[in-house]
């Protein structure tokens, strides 16, 4: 399969030059996994961010107050495991493959690459990094919220 | 002018690299675009869910950073100088703050209005990348602090206050300032 021709169809990085969509295609690798695969687990650090090419991945999150569940789907052309691309970063979500998949994985020190040679879309990429920390961190600052409602009921101190 | 000049001359030793990379001019014009806001001890520059139109430099002094509910509080923990305070809601795309922002002692910010913000980064390329890579490793450090000690916050018999995390509140614009900028980033 033609990654750069792929990566040229996607609102992420359709905008951006041939030349600089060739050099992220040539940084990334393409493999085909199994369903049931592990990309990332949630609290361990991620090797590499994943351009999803072919199939389906579920990310499950497992909300760190009530416990319970949550997923959703991710299709073709969608991007997973930004937060790899961090040093010392653990995973928000659970990546898995729910169907056979091909993906192109973005290694972190490929990432760095990015901005000798492409520089626009490593800061392309280095936005949706801020954004997904933006994200989580309102996300864990609801859950501390979750936490005090769940002391506040049980006439715990915080 | 003396003035600004002395705002420059805070921001430069407060933002080393920063400044660094972005020269004397992108750093004049970028202090040149903010208002001094000097406020005393226990005033809340922030406050969690309500609206908030601007950044906030810090250049001096400290603040407490905490989620609110019932009127209950769980401390995230400290900002101070060389520390942003509002970028949270403005990446995330949401417009309330996630938390509350109080001032522990005198403090010195520098206000930077969501409006002139967009206006600045959309015309200054650097200031751009400067501030996206000062962003990145604050979130990226806050978020760490927070899942480290939020798995202590949440051990049995563990009452101690932590989980770090700063945060702020949204665009009064609604537009997510950075992606416009990138929408026109050179080369694409």
């Amino acid at each position: 399969m033609d990654l750069r021709q792929f990566l040229g169809t996607l609102p992420a990085f359709g905008n951006f030059t041939p030349a600089y969509v060739g050099v992220l295609a040539g940084l990334m690798q393409v493999a085909d996994y199994p369903v049931g695969h592990v990309f990332i687990e949630q609290g361990q650090q991620g090797g590499a961010m994943f351009l999803l090419v072919r199939g389906a991945v579920q990310v499950t999150r497992k909300d760190e107050v009530s416990g319970l569940p949550e997923a959703r789907d991710l299709r073709a052309g969608e991007l997973f495991g930004l937060l790899s691309l961090i040093d010392d970063m653990p995973a928000s979500a659970t990546c898995t493959a729910i169907e056979p998949v091909t993906a192109a994985a973005l290694p972190r020190a490929a990432f760095q690459k990015l901005f000798e040679s492409a520089a626009p879309i490593g800061h392309h990429l280095q936005y949706m990094v801020a954004v997904q920390l933006a994200r989580d961190l309102q996300e864990r600052n609801k859950s501390l919220r979750a936490l005090l409602k769940q002391r506040a009921a049980a006439g715990a101190q915080v | 002018m003396a003035a600004k000049r002395e705002l420059i001359e805070d921001f430069t030793r407060r933002f080393p690299a920063i400044s660094s990379e972005l020269g004397p001019s992108n750093v004049e014009t970028l202090v040149g675009s903010t208002t001094l806001l000097e406020l005393p001890a226990g005033r809340k520059i922030i406050r969690d869910r309500m609206p908030v139109d601007s950044l906030y430099v810090i250049l001096d002094g400290k603040l407490t950073i905490f989620v609110e509910e019932n009127r209950k509080a769980i401390r995230l923990g400290h900002a101070g100088p060389g520390e942003l305070l509002g970028e949270v809601s403005v990446l995330s795309g949401e417009l309330l703050a996630s938390s509350t922002v109080e001032s522990e002692t005198k403090v010195r910010l520098l206000r930077l209005r969501h409006e002139k913000f967009a206006e600045l980064i959309a015309t200054n390329y650097e200031i751009a990348n400067a501030l996206l890579k000062l962003l990145v490793g604050m979130l990226a450090d806050r978020l760490r602090i927070s899942s480290r000690s939020f798995a202590e916050q949440l051990a049995p018999g563990d009452a101690a206050p932590a989980a770090a995390g700063a945060d702020d509140g949204g665009s009064t614009t609604g537009r997510n300032w950075l992606k416009s900028f990138f929408d026109r980033v050179p080369g694409t």
